[in-house]
C-alpha cells in the first residue's frame, strides 16, 4: 500500500544562484508602480490588476492624503505609503504612475510626473479637465518622452480592439451611434472587488432648487461627459470625428444625461442612467450600411473578463470574447510600450483630441442650453 | 358589422395594393383560414397601402367595401387620409390602421407587469428598409403608435435630428411626465424591421424588441428589476397575424375602433414636426 508522498524520488536542490538569475532578470524587466490616491479605483481596480502581473510590475509606492488610508492600502501591496505626491515622484523605483486622484489635479499630477522622468503615466479618465491642461500635457509628454496612458479600460478591451480593427477592415461608416450606460451605484462593484478602505463622509446630495438650475444642470452634464462619458468617447470620435449640432440634450438625476446630435451624415445617441436596481447594461452600437459593430461592456470596477463584441451583417455574426478585460489590457499595454517598444493603441495627441471631443461636446451642450461655458 | 352567423365562412378579402408589405399582410391570411380568405372586387374588405392609395381609390369605393385595411398608414399624404376620412365620417366604410407594432404590444402588455411611469429614460428605435421621405414618416408614426400603446395619447411631436438614414423625434405625452420619449427610425439593411424599446427608472427597466422579418417574430418583453431579469412568455405571433384577429373582431362588431382619429392626430403632429425643421433648416 502506498502512502502519501511514499513514491517520491529525492527533493532536486534548489539552484539558487540560477534563482537569482531568474529574479534578477525578471527584477531588471519589471516596472516600478506609484499610485497617487488610494481610492476605490486604486483599491478594486488597480492593485487586484497588478496582482495578476507579478512578474510584469511592482507596486513600490502609495500616496494619498488621508494618511491612514495610504497606509492601509500600501500595506496589502508590500509599499510604501506616504501622504507626499513630490516623495512618491521622487522616488528612483517607481517607473510608473498611476494618477488615481480627483479629476481637479489630474492634470498637474500627469505633468510632475513626466517632469520627474518617470517612463509611463497611467491616468484615470479625464486626463485633464480643460484644453490648456491639455496642451500642458502634451508638451510635457513630448519633452520627457513619457508615455500617456489614459484609464479608458473599455479601449485597451481585447474585444473591443479585436471587433473595431474588424470594423475598420470593413470600411463601414457609421451614420447611427448609440452609447448607452445603464449602471447600478459603483459601490455594488467595489464591495464585491475588495474591501474598500476608506475615510468616512458622503458629498451632499443636490437640493431640489440646485436640480432646477440650469447652470447646476449644465455642471452636473459636463461632470458625466469627462467622466462616464469618456470612457466610450474614444470608440465615438474613431466613428464620428466631430459633434455636430446638438438636437437635445436632457440630464437624468442623478447622474446620467440623453443626448442627440451629429452632423448631415451621421446621428450620435448618447444615454446613460446611473444608480438603479437592475443589472448593469453598457452597451455601444454603431449601424452601418451593411453592418453593425455592437459591444456589451462590462461594468467598472471588476475584473470579469472582456466585453462581448460583435459584428453584424444581415445572415453572419462574428462575435469577439476575451478572457482578460481593459483593466488588465491596460496595464500590460504600458509594459509592452516600455519594455517591448510596442506602439501605443493611444498616442498622447490621440488622447488630448479625445479630451477636446469631450469638451467640445460640452461646450456644445451649454451652448444648447443657454448656458455660459 | 359583417354576418354574426358562425357558419357565413371566413370574410373575403380584396388585395388591392401591389406594395411589399401588402403583400406580406395578404399572405398572412393563411394563418388566418376561419376569418379572412384573399377574394375578388366584391369583397367586404380591402387590403389597401398608405404607398399607393391614389391608384386603388377604386377598390376602396366600391359598392362591397365596408372596411379598409391600411398598411403603411405613414405613407399617406395629407389629401388622401382627409379623403379616407370623409369615405368614413360619410359612414361609407370603416378604417383599420395597421400598426406593425402596436397590435401585439396592446396583448403583450396585458400579460406583462405594467409599466411605471414618468421614467428615467424612454427610447424607441424602429428601423426601416427604404430611405424615401414616406418611408421614415411611416417608420416614425409606427413609433409614436408604441408610445401611444405605453403611454397614451401623443402631445407633442419635435424634430431632434436628421441626416438621409436616420431621423430622430422626441415626444409628450401625460404619463411620460417630464421625460419626452425618442423616438429614432433608422434605415437598415441588416435589419430592415426591428424594434427596440427601453424604458429606464431607477426601480426598473422594461426591454423590449422584435426583429419582426420572420411572419411569427415574437415580441421579446423583459422586466429588469433588483430581482433579476424576467422575460414575459413569448407568443409565436407575428404583427399581421395580430392585425387580421383584430380586423375580425372589429368587422364583427366586437370591437369599436377609432383607429382613423388617432392615426390622423399622430400623423398631424408628426407632419407638423418634420414640416417644421425643414422651413427652419431652409430659412
Amino acid at each position: 500500500m502506498k502512502t502519501l508522498g511514499a513514491d517520491k524520488t529525492t527533493p532536486v536542490p534548489v539552484n539558487r544562484t540560477a534563482q537569482r538569475q531568474r529574479d534578477s532578470v525578471v527584477d531588471h524587466k519589471r516596472l516600478g508602480v506609484g499610485i497617487l490616491g488610494a481610492g476605490p479605483v486604486t483599491q478594486a481596480i488597480h492593485l487586484p490588476a497588478l496582482a495578476t502581473m507579478p512578474d510584469l510590475f511592482s507596486v513600490k509606492s502609495v500616496m494619498d492624503l488621508d494618511l491612514p488610508t495610504a497606509q492601509a492600502v500600501a500595506a496589502r501591496a508590500g509599499a510604501r505609503a506616504t501622504t507626499s505626491c513630490i516623495e512618491l515622484l521622487e522616488a528612483d523605483d517607481v517607473d510608473v504612475v498611476a494618477v488615481c486622484s480627483p479629476n481637479s489635479v489630474h492634470a498637474d499630477q500627469v505633468v510632475q510626473a513626466c517632469e520627474a522622468g518617470k517612463l509611463a503615466v497611467l491616468c484615470e479618465k479625464p486626463i485633464a479637465v480643460t484644453r490648456a491642461e491639455g496642451r500642458r500635457i502634451l508638451d510635457a509628454a513630448k519633452a520627457s518622452r513619457t508615455h500617456i496612458v489614459v484609464g479608458t479600460m473599455q479601449v485597451y478591451d481585447p474585444a473591443y480592439q479585436e471587433a473595431a480593427k474588424a470594423w475598420r477592415d470593413l470600411d463601414e461608416s457609421a451614420t447611427l451611434i448609440s452609447s448607452k450606460i445603464l449602471i447600478p451605484p459603483n459601490g455594488i462593484f467595489v464591495d464585491l472587488a475588495t474591501n474598500l478602505v476608506a475615510p468616512s463622509g458622503m458629498p451632499p446630495k443636490p437640493t431640489p432648487e440646485m436640480e432646477r438650475d440650469p447652470v447646476f444642470q449644465a455642471q452636473r452634464i459636463r461632470m458625466t461627459m469627462l467622466g462616464l462619458a469618456s470612457h466610450n468617447l474614444p470608440h465615438i470620435r474613431s466613428l464620428q470625428p466631430t459633434v455636430g449640432r446638438i438636437g437635445a440634450v436632457r440630464r437624468v438625476p442623478p447622474f446620467g444625461y440623453s443626448i442627440v446630435c451629429g452632423d448631415e451624415l451621421s446621428t450620435l445617441e448618447l444615454r446613460a442612467v446611473f444608480g438603479g436596481a437592475w443589472d448593469p447594461s453598457w452597451t455601444l452600437t454603431a449601424y452601418g450600411a451593411e453592418h453593425e459593430l455592437h459591444i456589451e461592456f462590462r461594468p467598472s470596477y471588476v475584473l470579469a473578463g472582456s466585453a462581448r463584441a460583435e459584428i453584424r451583417s444581415a445572415n453572419e455574426t462574428q462575435a469577439f470574447s476575451f478572457d482578460v478585460g481593459g483593466y488588465e489590457s491596460e496595464w500590460t499595454h504600458i509594459f509592452d510600450i516600455i519594455r517591448n517598444g510596442a506602439k501605443p493603441f493611444v498616442s498622447t495627441e490621440d488622447a488630448v483630441a479625445d479630451l477636446h471631443f469631450a469638451l467640445d461636446l460640452s461646450d456644445s451642450i451649454d451652448q444648447h442650453l443657454g448656458v455660459q461655458s | 358589422m359583417i354576418g354574426t352567423d358562425a357558419k357565413s365562412g371566413p370574410i373575403q378579402v380584396q388585395l388591392a395594393s401591389e406594395s411589399r408589405e401588402a403583400l406580406r399582410a395578404i399572405k398572412s391570411l393563411a394563418s388566418v383560414p376561419n376569418l379572412f380568405a384573399a377574394g375578388g372586387p366584391d369583397s367586404d374588405v380591402a387590403l389597401v397601402s398608405g404607398r399607393d392609395l391614389v391608384s386603388n381609390r377604386t377598390a376602396i369605393e366600391a359598392d362591397a367595401t365596408r372596411f379598409v385595411v391600411l398598411v403603411e398608414p405613414g405613407q399617406l399624404g395629407q389629401g388622401e387620409l382627409e379623403w379616407l376620412r370623409s369615405l368614413q365620417e360619410g359612414g361609407s366604410v370603416t378604417v383599420v390602421v395597421a400598426s406593425r407594432y402596436s397590435t401585439r404590444l396592446d396583448e403583450l402588455a396585458s400579460a406583462a407587469d405594467p409599466i411605471v411611469l414618468p421614467a428615467s429614460l424612454v427610447t424607441a428605435r424602429v428601423t426601416i428598409a427604404e430611405r424615401d421621405a414616406r418611408s421614415f414618416r411611416d417608420g416614425l408614426t409606427d413609433g409614436l403608435g408604441v408610445v401611444r400603446s405605453l403611454a397614451g395619447p401623443i402631445r407633442t411631436v419635435r424634430q431632434v435630428h436628421r441626416t438621409d438614414s436616420t431621423t430622430v423625434i422626441e415626444c409628450q405625452t401625460e404619463a411620460l411626465g417630464d421625460t419626452p420619449a425618442i423616438v429614432t427610425c433608422h434605415a437598415s439593411s441588416i435589419a430592415p424591421h426591428r424594434l427596440e424599446v427601453d424604458v429606464v427608472g431607477l426601480s426598473e427597466r422594461t426591454s423590449i424588441g422584435v426583429d419582426d422579418m420572420a411572419t411569427a417574430s415574437p415580441l421579446r418583453w423583459v422586466r429588469h428589476d433588483a430581482s433579476g431579469a424576467h422575460q414575459t412568455k413569448s407568443v409565436f405571433q407575428g404583427g399581421h397575424r395580430s392585425m387580421w384577429v383584430r380586423a375580425h373582431s372589429v368587422a364583427k362588431g366586437a370591437d369599436q375602433i377609432d383607429d382613423l382619429a388617432v392615426f390622423a392626430t399622430s400623423w398631424g403632429l408628426l407632419e407638423g414636426a418634420l414640416t417644421y425643421s425643414r422651413r427652419r433648416r431652409t430659412s
